[in-house]
């Protein structure tokens, strides 16, 4: 019976495709819409096997991704977390609700005129049918009250730390970055309760269709996971990326007020005290950890009553430096603060498919209307993923749009990497050529034509700070929200 | 990482204050620019990931100071890359390509060591000079075999340059045995077919590479027993690649791709672009170190050098491309230019009529180059290890340098490169147009001009006389043209600069049209009075057996007074039928003759065209 219904669902859910790529409208599905399981992984850049770092020990996703489609190319629409998450759940870009700082979860629905009416991820989901669940960090914090069905909350903070203050190598204001084996046992860990909390609603069986989400904390700071994720690796075979000193003589001088970021270690710091490869390895320690969680709930899922019909999406909010371009921070609009990791597994998804051209995270939310077969929801300012996860090729000349602050942004082709900065200034790297973004060819006249191309992408509309989002560094754009703010 | 709370009071983090180093020293002290150069090796060390190599001593400069992936000669041959070294100019700035030559530069224009000489620096050089140029006398303190920084005042800071010869072309010459390097691990490269004399080859040459380090090992260790490993700012290069058959004089990474080092004591890390002993992909050239030298020595570099700094007080911001350029090698002719991005190389060839391994009577000394041309003429080769040798070659080139770093599949006619092959064309254009390059005139007119004008190559070149625009876009229309073409190169074989006409004749050696208009324009640039276009129109007229002529249009060029002129015809008649290029032995066999004025290479070039008419003597 059990195989009989996997087969059955599979056919279902392979016409729904076909049907789609024949004539770009997805037909009511006769049978019910797929659950939905949403594991969002906090911080986690592209140090993951599978999208090619030579350490990353993370079999779980490199699973996920060997059995669904990988975006190895994914990008977030802002690279710290509260704007990033608040794009993804609303299907709005930042420069759109003004939402380019943290904001508290509960006032996300009342921050900007854009935001009127709108319908919060989870929450379209259920008002199509969905029963929504949720534990860990999903928003900024958790989720805004009463949104999801059951919540599981989240415990405040990143996880324990070291009594009195105490840290092992690193104290900085306002930053919680450092780097250690800590605590004694995963149980300890809130991403294990996390996880926890997530099997048993996995071994349930539901009437409805879910959405289930859960916020994996790690790799976040503090990079604290128990010694025994550390044993996996040998420090001394921890690949550094490349840095250079001589980086920043080519680039607009509002990036050296915009990426000022003195509470953080530099590059400089880490290599002079021997400690890159410890903070590299500290951060894969957290990446295998939450790996292996992943790996519990993949377990959980597989092994339940929910194993044929569930979409399994795994994604970080954005990206993070680790001693690229001279620091250990998000915060940029370079490709190691944007760059995400993004899978999608599930009936009818193609098994083993991997994307290289750009997309957005905030193309999130009409896939997974789509997938759940349900209207679009107009408002969502991004593309629906089905067709590339049905097999069709990406358009050649896709872009992601990347905002930090107002009017600075990042526009992402397959061959370019292109930033405009709200002074007019400009950054363009040849992706190819550069990939590490060594070289800025902005005023190269040979790519002209490719930067003018880029530069249509652009927002019409830069909506001015939404007075609830707020930041506290840089300065720069404490300053710039600061005068947005009393200016209204 | 094993962390014990034990340690966490006791490691403190420093504050972090600032994450760009300082580039200027408090004390206003100077360091010492030592330059180690090698001749002829490509990046074969162990410190660029190449297994095979054994190089102890430069993978512990590499550990501790900074290693260039991306660095590139400007040309792959010594003297004009030296001339580049020398001077901060590109060869094609001044006529000084061809290798080798001897064109002056104006006597405002100093070398490198002059301006640090001027500024107190103690300068010599130890041994090889090799300019391409006339050195100015205030080049060095003292250029010999007996050269040493020692020679400098007390508290005088110094530049040395420090050549090693080891690893010249020259050592494959000696028919030695590989000792160290076991001929069975030798990495032949898929261009090369793989022949015992090859594999022997390959391995003696990492021989002389590993004697090379034990050379600088040495010298070092003299440098710090001297009390100055604490002051001086060291630089390892090669000054091209190279240097089995197809890597030295040719445009292709084999050729042109050098490592380079840079090392900088305690006193002086602060000035390291990148966390010591990691490497950087900055794209540095030849043209890019006298600038450096400068800057670091303090000194603002003139505005005539066309490279930019990479290091020090005057550091500019990384470039996007590496140029170089290929003129005549010894007896043999070919024009090419190139552009590299830190992915792709472009390679415009304006000879294309012209096989890649023409004759060059010292390319030949190697036993490598013997046995692969053998085994081509035998057809022992493969398919990509025949390209080398074929009659001709294509027009434009571009290579993805990252999956193919043997530059096997030109990808110039893939359409999914049009874009990357467009970018890398106009930079190009614009290089050469900036740079107004004086290889697009035939070397002999080039010499006959500046000769009657009494100037220099360089102040030639950017006079009005010099056409740069037309010359370049007859030069890109010759070696690309096509049937599409023929009306406008009928209407360029009129154009007043005889460096236009000469492009439009050369169109003709590899354009497939003959018609009563094309011989009569022919003939008309046969009677030339510039004699390179006479040359170049005899080979068209030769080619479509319109011989009417030319045996006394040849045997003026022959006869002519310049150098490069005769060497040009001697270039044309190798491709030519023994039966007619008897007819001019008398002038040939110039054993018997007068020796004439000039560097040789007419005679090396003869040489070889009498032993290819010579029958096998009875």
């Amino acid at each position: 019976m059990r195989h009989f219904w996997s087969a059955f669902t599979t056919v279902l859910a392979l016409s729904a495709c076909s049907l789609f790529a024949g004539n770009g409208q997805i037909e009511k599905q006769v049978h019910a819409s797929p659950n939905i399981l949403l594991i969002m992984v906090d911080d986690l850049n592209a140090y993951v096997g599978s999208l090619g770092h030579p350490n990353a020990i993370t079999p779980h996703m490199d699973r996920l991704a060997a059995e669904g489609v990988l975006f190895e190319d994914a990008h977030c629409q802002a690279p710290i977390c509260g704007p990033s998450r608040t794009s993804l759940m609303t299907g709005l870009r930042p420069s759109t609700t003004g939402v380019y700082g943290h904001i508290e979860d509960n006032d996300i629905r009342n921050s900007s005129e854009a935001m009127e009416g709108i319908a919060f991820l989870p929450e379209y989901l259920k008002e199509h049918g969905y029963h929504t669940m949720g534990i860990g960090k999903l928003f900024h914090k958790h989720a805004p009250d009463g949104l999801l069905d059951e919540s599981g909350g989240r415990e405040p903070g990143f996880g324990p730390k070291p009594a009195d203050g105490r840290y092992f190598k690193w104290k900085g204001e306002g930053t919680s970055t450092d780097w250690g084996a800590f605590p004694e046992t995963d149980e300890e860990m809130p991403d294990y309760e996390s996880a926890q909390w997530t099997i048993e609603r996995l071994s349930r069986e539901y009437d409805q269709p879910f959405f289930l989400g859960v916020g994996f904390l790690r790799p976040h700071v503090p990079w604290y996971v128990p010694q025994k994720w550390f044993d996996l690796y040998e420090t001394g075979d921890i690949v550094t990326p490349p840095y250079r000193r001589d980086d920043f003589e080519d680039i607009p001088d509002i990036v050296s007020r915009i990426d000022n970021l003195p509470m953080m270690p530099t590059t400089e710091w880490a290599f002079e005290n021997n400690e890159w490869q410890n903070i590299i390895e500290a951060y894969l320690a957290c990446v295998t950890f939450v790996d292996h969680y992943v790996g519990e709930i993949l377990k959980a899922l597989e092994s339940g009553p929910n194993a044929d019909n569930t979409i399994v999406i795994l994604l970080s909010d954005h990206g993070y430096r680790l001693g690229e371009k001279g620091t250990f921070a998000k915060h940029c609009l370079w490709e190691e603060g944007t760059r995400v990791p993004l899978l999608f597994r599930g009936p009818g998804i193609e098994a083993g498919r991997v994307v290289s051209g750009p997309v957005e995270l905030l193309d999130l939310y009409p896939t997974l209307v789509e997938l759940a077969g349900l209207e679009p929801n107009a408002r969502n300012e991004g593309e629906s993923l089905v067709p590339v996860l049905c097999g069709e090729p990406l358009p050649d000349d896709a872009t992601a749009l990347v905002t930090y602050g107002r009017n600075n942004h990042a526009v992402i082709s397959k061959d370019m990497h292109y930033i405009r900065w709200e002074d007019g200034s400009e950054e363009l790297y040849d992706r190819q050529a550069d990939p590490h973004a060594f070289t800025n060819v902005a005023e190269d006249p040979t790519y002209s034509t490719a930067k003018a191309h880029l530069k249509k992408r652009l927002p019409e509309t830069n909506r001015l700070w939404a007075p609830a989002s707020s930041t506290t560094w840089p300065e720069y754009l404490v300053r710039q929200r600061k005068e947005q703010v009393s200016g209204l | 990482m094993r962390c014990s709370w034990l340690f966490v009071f006791l490691l403190f983090p420093f504050l972090p204050i600032a994450v760009m180093p300082h580039l200027t020293n408090a004390s206003g002290e100077r360091p010492n620019i030592l330059w180690i150069v090698s001749e002829d090796n490509s990046p074969f060390l162990a410190s660029y990931g190449d297994p095979y190599a054994v190089t102890p001593n430069l993978d512990v400069l590499a550990a501790q100071g900074v290693l260039y992936t991306h660095a590139f000669a400007t040309a792959p041959v010594c003297a004009p890359a030296r001339f580049t070294l020398a001077t901060g100019l590109y060869p094609t700035t001044a006529g000084t390509e061809g290798m080798r030559s001897r064109n002056p530069i104006p006597d405002n224009i100093h070398f490198l060591s002059s301006y640090l000489r001027e500024a107190g620096y103690y300068c010599s050089n130890n041994a090889k000079e090799d300019y391409n140029t006339i050195k100015p006398e205030s080049a060095w303190d003292d250029s010999s075999r007996e050269a040493t920084y020692r020679n400098c005042g007390p508290g005088q800071p110094f530049f040395h340059v420090q050549n090693f010869g080891v690893t010249h072309e020259s050592s494959l010459h000696k028919g030695t045995v590989a000792d160290l390097h076991d001929p069975a691990g030798a990495p032949v490269p898929p261009y090369h077919p793989d022949l015992p004399e090859i594999r022997n080859d390959w391995a003696v040459y990492y021989d002389r590479v590993t004697e090379l380090d034990q050379q600088v090992g040495d010298f070092l260790d003299q440098l710090e027993e001297d009390g100055h490993a604490e002051d001086t700012i060291v630089f390892y290069y090669s000054d091209h690649g190279g240097a089995l058959a197809r890597s030295k004089r040719f445009l292709f990474e084999s050729g042109l791709r050098v490592p380079m080092i840079v090392h900088f004591p305690e006193k002086w890390r602060h000035l390291c672009p990148v966390l010591p002993g990691s490497a950087t992909e900055r794209i540095v050239t030849f043209a890019d170190l006298p600038p450096t030298v400068l800057s670091l020595a303090g000194i603002k570099p003139p505005d005539h050098m066309q490279g930019r700094a990479f290091l020090g007080n005057f550091a500019d911001g990384p470039r996007q491309y590496a140029y170089s350029l290929r003129g005549r090698m010894d007896e043999r002719i070919d024009r090419s230019r190139t552009v590299r991005d830190s992915r792709y190389r472009y390679t415009r060839n304006w000879m294309p009529h012209r096989p890649y391994g023409q004759f060059i009577e010292y390319l030949w000394r190697a036993p490598t180059t013997r046995a692969w041309h053998e085994a081509y003429r035998e057809g022992r080769v493969t398919p990509e290890q025949s390209v080398f040798f074929n009659s001709a070659k294509p027009a434009e080139e571009l290579y993805d340098c990252l999956a193919d770093p043997d530059n096997l599949l030109n990808l110039a006619g893939d359409s999914r490169y049009v874009g990357v092959l467009e970018r890398l064309r106009d930079a190009l254009d614009a290089w050469i147009l900036e740079t107004r390059d004086s290889g697009l005139l035939p070397e002999g007119e080039f010499r006959i001009r500046i000769k009657n004008l009494s100037t220099t190559g360089y102040e030639y070149v950017r006079s009005e006389n010099y056409p740069v625009g037309e010359l370049l876009h007859a030069a890109n229309l010759a070696s690309s043209a096509g049937m599409d073409d023929i009306p406008r190169l009928m209407q360029l074989s009129r154009h007043k600069d005889s460096g236009v006409r000469y492009w439009v004749a050369t169109a003709y050696a590899h354009l497939d049209k003959d018609c009563h208009e094309t011989r009569d324009m022919l003939q008309r640039l046969l009677h030339d009075p510039s004699p390179d276009v006479s040359i170049a129109a005899a080979e068209a007229l030769y080619q479509r057996g319109a011989m009417n002529g030319l045996e006394e249009a040849l045997g003026l060029a022959l006869r002519h007074p310049e150098e490069m002129v005769r060497v040009h015809a001697i270039n044309v008649l190798t491709f030519m039928e023994p039966d007619f290029v008897r007819r001019f032995l008398p002038m040939l066999q110039t054993h018997d003759g007068e020796k004439r004025e000039g560097s040789g290479y007419d005679i090396r070039a003869a040489d070889y065209l009498l032993e290819q008419l010579s029958p096998p003597t009875n």
